[in-house]
C-alpha cells in the first residue's frame, strides 16, 4: 500500500527510536532552513532545530493527526521554540537538556552543511518581494502551511493569498532568469 | 547523509531512554487490560468488559468528566447556554459493539455552536474509562456541559481536546477525527493515544450541514455508501476503524461555509453531499462522482473584493508604553477606548502591525499582511481595551521600517470582510536600543 507523506510522517511519529531518528532526518534540511531564514545563523538554526526535535520527541504523545499532519506539528513547535527564544533573548535548550542532549559542537564542516540549505540566489530574491508577498510565500511554499491556514492567520481571503504567492513566485522567477 | 549526524545520534538515544523509562513504569502498573484479560482466562466473559457490559447497560457510572475551569462568560467561547445541550438522535454502533457513538449540540453565551462526540449511555453523553482514559476504571464518565474546551479548537491549535468543534449559527460544518481514542476521551484524560493498539482507535467523521442537506456519500473499504443526514440540522456521524488510507481535513476543515454551499474537501472522507435546493434534489461533489450537481456556490461579489481593500477609520487615541530592559526593546502595552461593544464571537478587536510593502507596484492595491493579536473577549463600548505586543520593533518582521513599526486597533465582524481601523499609531524606536535580541542597537 502506497502511503502519502503525512501518512509515513504520522506513522514515524508513532514509532519506536529509530523511527523517531527517520523522521528526524525526513525533515532535518526543511528544520534546519526554516531557521536559517530566520535567523541568519547556522549555529542558531542547529540548536532551536534540536530543541524543537527534542520537544517533538517529549509531546508526541500529543501529536492528533486528525487536527494536521506531522510536519505541520513539528512547524509548530519551531515556530513556538524560535518565538520563545526571541522573547528570552536566547535559545530555548529546556526540553533538550531534560532528555539528556549534549550541546552541539558545530565544527566548520557542519556548519559549511548547514550554510548550504541557504540558497543564496533565491532566498535574496525571495527577500526582494514585498513583504505581503514574501510572507506568503515563506507561510505556503517553504512552511508548506495550508491556504486556508494562512488566509486564517493573515486575516485575509484564500484567493488573496493565493494570488500573492502566485504573484510572488512569478516576480522571483524572473528575478533568478534574470541573473542566469 | 545528516547534516548534523550528532543530534540525530542522540535524538535516537533519547527515544530509546524514553521507550525504556516507559516500559519500567507500564511494569510497575497494573492495568486494567490485563486484570480484564486474568479474568476472561478464567472463564469470565469479560473480553472488553467495558463494552461487553455496556451492551447489557450494566456499564457502572463514574464520575463526570472534571469540568474546564477555564470558560469564561465573556472570553473565547463563553459558557455553555443552560438549556442549550440537545443530544442529537444519532446513534452510531462502535465496530466492536458497546456503548453507542453519539454526539450533542451546545450552544454558548458567546453565541457558538458546538458539537461534541462521545459515547452514549441511557440518553447521556460521555467517555469511557479504558486504555488510559480515566485509570482505567471501566466506567462510563458522563460529560458535563462545562468540559468544553475554553477556547475554539480551530484558534488555540493542536494541543486541544478536539472531541468538541465549534462555529457559529448558520455555518456548515465538516469535521473529522482520525485516531480517536475507542474511549472518546481526549487531551488530558487519555493516556498517548498515539501509542494505543489500532484496534483501540477509530476514524470519526461528523458534520452539520444545515437544513438543506439531505444526505452524505463516502467510501468504505472499496464500497460507496450513503447516509441520510439527521433532518432539521443536517448532521451525520460516522465511526470507522482507524486507517490511514482516508486523510483528515485540518483543524475540522472550513467551517465558515454557509449552509448549502458546503461541499466534500479534496482530502476528506465525504464523497459527495446530496441537498436538497429549491425543491430539486442536488449533489456537491466532484464532477465523476455527481450526477445532479447543485449550482455552483456564488463567490465573492466584486463589492465584496473591493471592499478587501476599503477600510473605516475612526482616527481614535491609540497609548503605547514601551518596555525596554538593558537597552532592548521587549514589548509594548497597548490601549485604546473601544468605539463597539463585544457582546459575542461574531465581532473582535484585534491589534495589527501591519508589515508594508518595501515596494509597492503604482496601480496594484496594496496587499495586508502583518501580525495580528485577536482580542478574544467581551467588551463594553467605552471600556479601555488593552494588549501587549512582543518585540515592536522586531527587525525580521519589518525590514522596510527601520527603527519604525505602524500598530492599528481593528475591529471586525468575523461574516464581514470590511474592517474599521479605530486608530493607528506609528513608533519610533528609542535611539540606541535594540529592536531584537540579535539586533544592533539604533543609530
Amino acid at each position: 500500500m502506497h502511503l502519502t507523506d503525512d501518512e509515513q510522517d504520522a506513522g514515524l511519529l508513532a514509532g519506536g527510536p529509530e523511527e523517531f531518528g527517520r523522521l528526524y532526518l525526513r525533515h532535518e534540511d526543511a528544520m534546519l532552513g526554516y531557521f536559517l531564514r530566520r535567523t541568519r545563523s547556522a549555529e542558531l538554526a542547529a540548536d532551536l532545530t534540536a530543541e524543537t526535535f527534542a520537544q517533538a520527541l517529549q509531546g508526541r504523545g500529543s501529536f492528533d493527526p486528525s487536527l494536521g499532519s506531522a510536519r505541520g506539528w513539528l512547524f509548530g513547535i519551531a515556530k513556538h521554540v524560535l518565538s520563545e527564544s526571541v522573547r528570552r533573548g536566547r535559545v530555548q535548550d529546556s526540553v533538550r537538556r531534560r532528555l539528556g542532549l549534549e550541546r552541539l559542537e558545530l565544527d566548520d564542516d557542519a556548519l559549511a552543511r548547514i550554510d548550504q540549505l541557504t540558497g543564496a540566489q533565491a532566498s535574496a530574491a525571495l527577500e526582494d518581494l514585498p513583504e505581503s508577498q514574501r510572507t506568503a510565500i515563506e507561510g505556503r511554499v517553504l512552511d508548506e502551511e495550508g491556504y486556508d491556514e494562512l488566509a486564517a492567520r493573515l486575516r485575509c481571503s484564500n484567493s488573496v493569498i493565493r494570488q500573492r504567492v502566485s504573484r510572488g513566485l512569478r516576480m522571483m522567477h524572473d528575478r533568478l532568469a534574470g541573473l542566469a | 547523509m545528516s547534516r548534523l549526524p550528532e543530534l540525530h545520534q542522540q535524538l535516537v538515544r533519547a527515544a530509546r531512554d524514553q521507550e525504556a523509562q516507559e516500559r519500567e513504569l507500564a511494569r510497575l502498573r497494573i492495568p486494567a487490560r490485563r486484570l480484564l484479560l486474568a479474568l476472561s482466562f478464567m472463564g469470565v466473559v469479560l473480553a472488553s468488559a467495558t463494552i461487553a457490559l455496556a451492551t447489557s447497560g450494566l456499564i457502572p457510572i463514574g464520575s463526570p468528566v472534571p469540568p474546564n475551569h477555564r470558560l469564561r462568560a465573556g472570553v473565547g467561547l463563553g459558557l455553555p447556554e443552560p438549556g442549550s445541550s440537545r443530544l442529537l438522535p444519532l446513534r452510531v454502533s462502535d465496530p466492536e459493539g458497546g456503548l453507542p457513538w453519539g454526539m450533542r449540540i451546545i450552544r454558548t453565551s458567546r453565541e457558538e455552536v458546538c458539537l461534541q462526540v462521545g459515547r452514549v449511555r441511557n440518553s447521556e453523553l460521555g467517555v469511557l474509562g479504558v486504555d488510559g482514559a480515566f485509570k482505567d476504571d471501566g466506567e462510563f464518565h458522563p460529560l458535563p456541559l462545562d468540559s468544553l474546551p475554553a477556547h475554539p479548537p480551530e484558534i488555540v491549535g493542536f494541543f486541544v481536546d478536539a472531541t468538541t468543534s465549534c462555529f457559529l449559527p448558520g455555518q456548515a460544518f465538516v469535521g473529522s477525527r482520525i485516531a480517536m481514542h475507542v474511549s472518546a476521551a481526549e487531551g488530558s484524560l487519555a493516556e498517548r493515544p498515539q501509542t494505543s493498539p489500532r484496534r483501540d482507535l477509530r476514524n470519526v467523521y461528523f458534520g452539520l450541514l444545515g437544513p438543506q442537506a439531505v444526505s452524505v456519500a463516502y467510501e468504505q473499504e472499496g464500497t460507496q455508501r450513503t447516509q441520510a443526514v439527521l433532518p432539521g440540522t443536517g448532521t451525520y456521524l460516522i465511526v470507522q476503524p482507524f486507517s490511514t488510507e482516508s486523510s483528515a481535513p485540518s483543524l475540522g476543515g472550513g467551517g465558515s461555509t454557509t449552509f448549502g454551499q458546503m461541499g466534500p474537501g479534496r482530502r476528506e472522507l465525504l464523497t459527495s453531499i446530496t441537498y436538497r435546493l429549491h425543491g430539486r434534489l442536488c449533489e456537491r461533489g466532484p464532477a465523476n462522482v455527481t450526477a445532479h450537481p447543485c449550482p455552483p456556490s456564488p463567490g465573492p461579489s466584486h463589492r465584496e473584493l473591493t471592499q478587501l481593500h476599503e477600510r473605516r477609520r475612526l482616527h481614535m487615541p491609540l497609548h503605547v508604553h514601551l518596555q525596554i530592559d538593558n537597552g532592548l526593546v521587549t514589548g509594548a502595552d497597548v490601549s485604546f477606548r473601544a468605539p463597539y461593544a463585544i457582546d459575542s464571537a461574531r465581532h473582535y478587536y484585534s491589534v495589527f502591525l501591519p508589515e508594508p510593502e518595501c515596494h509597492p507596484r503604482p496601480g496594484i492595491p496594496p496587499m495586508e499582511a502583518g501580525d495580528s493579536i485577536a482580542i478574544d473577549h467581551d467588551v463594553s463600548s467605552g471600556q479601555v481595551v488593552s494588549t501587549h505586543i512582543v518585540y515592536p520593533f522586531l527587525p525580521l518582521r519589518r525590514q522596510c521600517m527601520k527603527g519604525r513599526t505602524t500598530i492599528e486597533a481593528v475591529y471586525q465582524e468575523v461574516d464581514g470582510p470590511q474592517r474599521t481601523i479605530v486608530g493607528k499609531i506609528t513608533l519610533r524606536q528609542p535611539p540606541g536600543t535594540r529592536g531584537g535580541p540579535h539586533a544592533k542597537p539604533l543609530r
